[in-house]
């Protein structure tokens, strides 16, 4: 047999496929939903409200992949027929086509990439990658039908304040909050990420901030992932590339030209598992100063006023701006730091931070803004370690959190009463 | 500056532009300038060394090779030896007999407080002395007549892709290359890309990806796990060190074909072999010709009866194992090695393996027996191999570790026998880069004639290749390890 009716196969198997899947699709989703749905939703923990549209999405997702793969590999054989006819090809062909073939996969990922299908195979339980994380949750965001729903964003100081799920069963049907963090998240980090998601049913944004956000200058993981072609003019117009080192710009570029290139650590954790690939971060909080104490006093000097601290001001300004031109409400949570941390910091940060967000709030009235005091004031038996609260205590902050968002949607409704009440009248906590 | 940088990439792309518009003159002229920037860019005052031993072994050739006076031409080699050995004993050796002979004294009762030099040691240094050393040995032997170009000569020592790690290549093969002009063949070209593909498959995804698993391994005077699992660890460092060498040579080889250079192959398949003897023919082979040339037989090889030989490997392996750095541990790993010979040297004379036996027909032996027997001898002699690779990474612990102690509680646990359980996650990762190190030693003889592959196996060599590179590839990697030496 020869090529071309392989590929005239292969063509009308695809064409079937679709023509079964347009017209039993439901009937299979269906089924597969009565006999898999209650122990999806109970696997996903709610996050998957609907297991047919899951179902019926999966499906979609792998018949997009075949099809794409096909169409790439039809251009290719026909780049290929065109190249054969040059003279110079039977020098190079393994060059051309070696291209072409990277080229081809390259392409492949990227429209597997916003599968959610993709990002399923990826997933590893509790050891998955924080980008596969963070692409499975936002492939299911279409999916979610929930009337209202929000998401939560930042580093991961934001996850381990709120656990989601406890947020969802809580608030239940009046709002449904879907957590995209990302990992040494900064100011310009979530304009980055806002930018790189899709508008979608969500209309609130959910931000737990610190001083970490504004002024402690750390190199970002989130940079050369979510940093694109959209985002040069801006990061001309603000300086951003100013506050960055070139591997990341470079990484970015590279990343957006090679999807294969961005989705590399995932793919790597992927083929070779975490305990090789997470291996360095573990070895490096293996040898992390035990002492909190000490830690703190060596990491305080990182936090300063300094031309960055004032760039990612403007940057989460822009953020804010940004959320309100897509219609949606942004929520602040003003957090804390762990008390020991603080205690070694510039008490002046804390308050600079303060008033500088009650003065966005003026500016930007949709703004909702609470601080840590109006909720839970924590101590520093309430963290695991500088930044991140434990487990007991992130259950009753997520428990205030519900309560505040729920009294502040209540007061919404009831229409243009005052924002709730802010730390102005509060002590300090310290 | 390093090949997996890209500063390099930069540098070469400038190189070679350069190199295909100019004449011959021009091209060595740029090569050498080429050369010496790429050395300097560590550290340019390191320069000043390359260049004193360059000319020195230069002008002693040239001296040797007119003198009749035997005494003389003795006193010429032996000034080339001194100033060469000179500057490896200051820059690698001399804080080590210091402190060795410290301790000593210390033993007998006498404290004496010996000067130690705080100096950085120069990338390369044994490899540009041992390469500049074997040319003054040549022509002094009367197998090589001297270079009367002294740029000629420059090029060679300092030719950027050997300069810093290899492999070092004797004057014979690379000086002619230097003295006439070079015709760049295609095939040749697309060998050369070919092996720099792999040698940074090699590099950047099995060595550098293997790097925090064995730094890890090797944080502590003992082993992060018990029994097979320890095994890990040693089988981490093994995959690590070919990939890190065996791919700084290929990245070597394939630049030089670039320029229509041919560079001596550095690395079989040393994971394949069933004894020491063809694992010193298979690894690092530029090094291993060289002591055996230069030192085994010198001292006799095997030629004066069975107790010298031992005696001559074992101080040819002792001295190999010195050469890789000044500690217990490589002289261990040397005396290790030299034992390992020795007794496979006593094995093939007591079954009488090592007489001339009739002809074979040619071909891999066939049925399934002996080839069973090749595997478990390779498997065999890979964990004896490892060994060695535990005591040799010992060597570059981190000084608040004792290296000796290192080794033996690693032998404890490898060999805890009670507590073999169940592999660590860590195997999975290892078998998929364990598997790509052996699959390159598989194909080895294939590796090196990529152009005469079909197109389709060229195509999908490359194309996962570079798939690897791209999502595997660790870019933030550590030097190359051999460059300490």
């Amino acid at each position: 047999m020869n090529i071309s009716r392989w590929m005239q196969i292969v063509s009308g198997l695809l064409a079937v496929a679709w023509l079964a899947f347009a017209g039993l699709g439901h009937a299979l989703d269906g089924w597969l939903a009565a006999r898999l749905g209650p122990a999806l939703i109970r696997l996903s923990e709610g996050k998957i409200p609907d297991p047919g549209t899951f179902f019926r999405g999966r499906f979609q997702d792998g018949l997009w992949w075949l099809t794409w793969a096909w169409c790439l590999l039809l251009v290719g054989i026909g780049l290929n027929r065109w190249l054969r006819s040059r003279s110079w090809y039977g020098q190079y062909h393994w060059v051309l086509n070696s291209i072409l073939g990277f080229a081809g996969l390259n392409l492949w990922l990227l429209a597997a990439g916003h599968t959610n299908l993709f990002w399923a195979f990826m997933w590893q339980g509790s050891s998955t990658h924080n980008l596969a994380r963070f692409y499975f949750k936002e492939t299911l965001l279409p999916e979610n039908t929930k009337p209202s729903q929000a998401i939560l964003m930042g580093s991961s100081q934001t996850r381990a304040q709120i656990e989601e799920n406890l947020l969802n069963q809580l608030l239940g049907e009046k709002l449904w909050t879907t957590e995209l963090h990302y990992p040494g998240s900064r100011g310009y980090d979530l304009l980055l990420t806002l930018r790189h998601l899709d508008p979608g049913r969500y209309k609130k944004v959910i931000c737990y901030l610190s001083e970490n956000y504004f002024f402690l200058s750390t190199y970002s993981e989130a940079f050369p992932l979510f940093f694109a072609a959209r985002d040069w003019p801006e990061a001309f117009r603000m300086g951003s590339l100013k506050y960055t080192s070139w591997r990341p710009v470079f990484y970015a570029f590279l990343g957006q030209a090679m999807p294969l290139f961005r989705f590399r650590d995932v793919l790597a954790q992927r083929v070779l598992g975490s305990s090789i690939t997470q291996l360095e971060q573990t070895a490096y909080n293996a040898h992390l100063e035990s002492s909190l104490e000490k830690r703190a006093q060596e990491i305080a000097p990182s936090y300063r006023r300094d031309a960055h601290s004032q760039f990612q001001m403007r940057a989460f300004e822009e953020f804010v701006k940004e959320c309100e031109n897509r219609g949606l409400q942004v929520v602040i949570c003003c957090g804390q730091l762990n008390p020991v941390l603080s205690r070694h910091l510039d008490p002046s940060l804390r308050n600079e931070m303060q008033g500088w967000l009650r003065d966005l709030q003026r500016q930007h009235p949709k703004l909702a803004l609470c601080f840590q005091e109006d909720l839970l004031v924590q101590t520093e038996k309430d963290y695991a370690d500088l930044t991140h609260a434990t487990l007991e205590c992130q259950n009753k902050f997520t428990h205030q959190l519900a309560v505040w968002l729920e009294k502040m949607d209540a007061k919404t409704n009831s229409q243009q009463a005052p924002l709730p009440q802010t730390a102005a009248t509060h002590p300090p906590i310290y | 500056m390093v090949f997996n940088s890209l500063t390099f990439l930069v540098f070469l792309a400038i190189v070679l532009l350069l190199y295909y518009r100019l004449g011959h003159l021009g091209q060595n002229r740029m090569l050498l300038v080429a050369s010496y920037v790429f050395y300097g860019w560590w550290d340019w005052r390191f320069l000043s060394l390359l260049l004193f031993s360059t000319f020195f072994d230069y002008y002693c050739a040239l001296w040797i090779e007119p003198e009749h006076n035997r005494a003389r031409r003795k006193l010429y080699l032996a000034g080339s030896m001194v100033i060469n050995m000179g500057f490896l004993g200051i820059f690698k050796y001399f804080n080590f007999f210091a402190d060795s002979l410290q301790s000593l004294l210390a033993v007998l009762g006498m404290h004496a407080s010996l000067p130690t030099l705080q100096v950085v040691l120069p990338v390369g240094i044994s490899f540009y002395t041992f390469l500049s050393m074997s040319y003054t040995i040549d022509v002094y032997r009367g197998e090589l007549k001297a270079t009367r170009d002294p740029l000629n000569f420059m090029l060679y020592v300092a030719f950027f892709p050997h300069l810093v790690a290899g492999p070092i290549v004797r004057a014979s093969f690379l000086l002619p290359q230097c003295e006439a002009p070079r015709v760049v063949k295609r095939d040749e070209v697309v060998n050369g890309v070919w092996l720099i593909l792999m040698g940074l498959v090699k590099k950047v995804v099995i060595a550098d990806r293997l790097a925090p698993v064995v730094d890890w391994g090797f944080s502590g005077s003992a082993p992060p796990f018990e029994g097979l699992n320890a095994w890990l660890i040693i089988y981490a460092f093994a995959f690590q060190i070919y990939g890190d060498f065996s791919g700084y040579s290929d990245i070597a080889r394939g630049l030089s074909k670039l320029m229509g250079f041919e560079l001596t192959v550095n690395f079989q398949a040393p994971y394949l072999v069933t004894n020491p003897s063809r694992f010193w023919q298979n690894w690092h082979i530029s090094l291993s010709t060289w002591l055996r040339d230069y030192l085994y037989i010198p001292l006799g090889g095997n030629r004066y009866g069975l107790g010298k030989t031992y005696r001559n490997l074992m101080l040819t392996m002792l001295l190999g194992g010195l050469w890789h750095g000044a500690g217990a541990a490589y002289i261990l790993w040397g005396l290790y090695h030299g034992l390992l010979l020795a007794g496979h040297r006593w094995w093939q004379s007591w079954t009488g393996a090592d007489q001339p036996r009739p002809a074979q027909p040619a071909g891999s032996p066939s049925g399934w027996l002996p080839r069973l027997k090749g595997a478990v001898m390779i498997f065999l002699f890979f964990h004896i191999t490892c060994i060695g690779w535990l005591i040799f990474r010992a060597g570059s612990l981190p000084p608040r570790l004792n290296q000796l102690l290192t080794v033996e509680n690693y032998l404890r646990a490898m060999f805890n026998l009670g507590s073999w359980g169940s592999p660590h996650p860590l195997v999975l990762g290892l078998a998929v880069l364990g598997g790509v190190s052996f699959l390159f030693q598989w194909k080895q003889a294939a590796m090196n004639r990529f152009y005469y592959w079909p197109g389709y196996w060229q195509t999908l060599a490359v194309i996962s290749s570079l798939a690897a590179i791209t999502f595997l590839g660790v870019f933030e990697g550590a030097q190359f390890i051999y460059f300490q030496f």
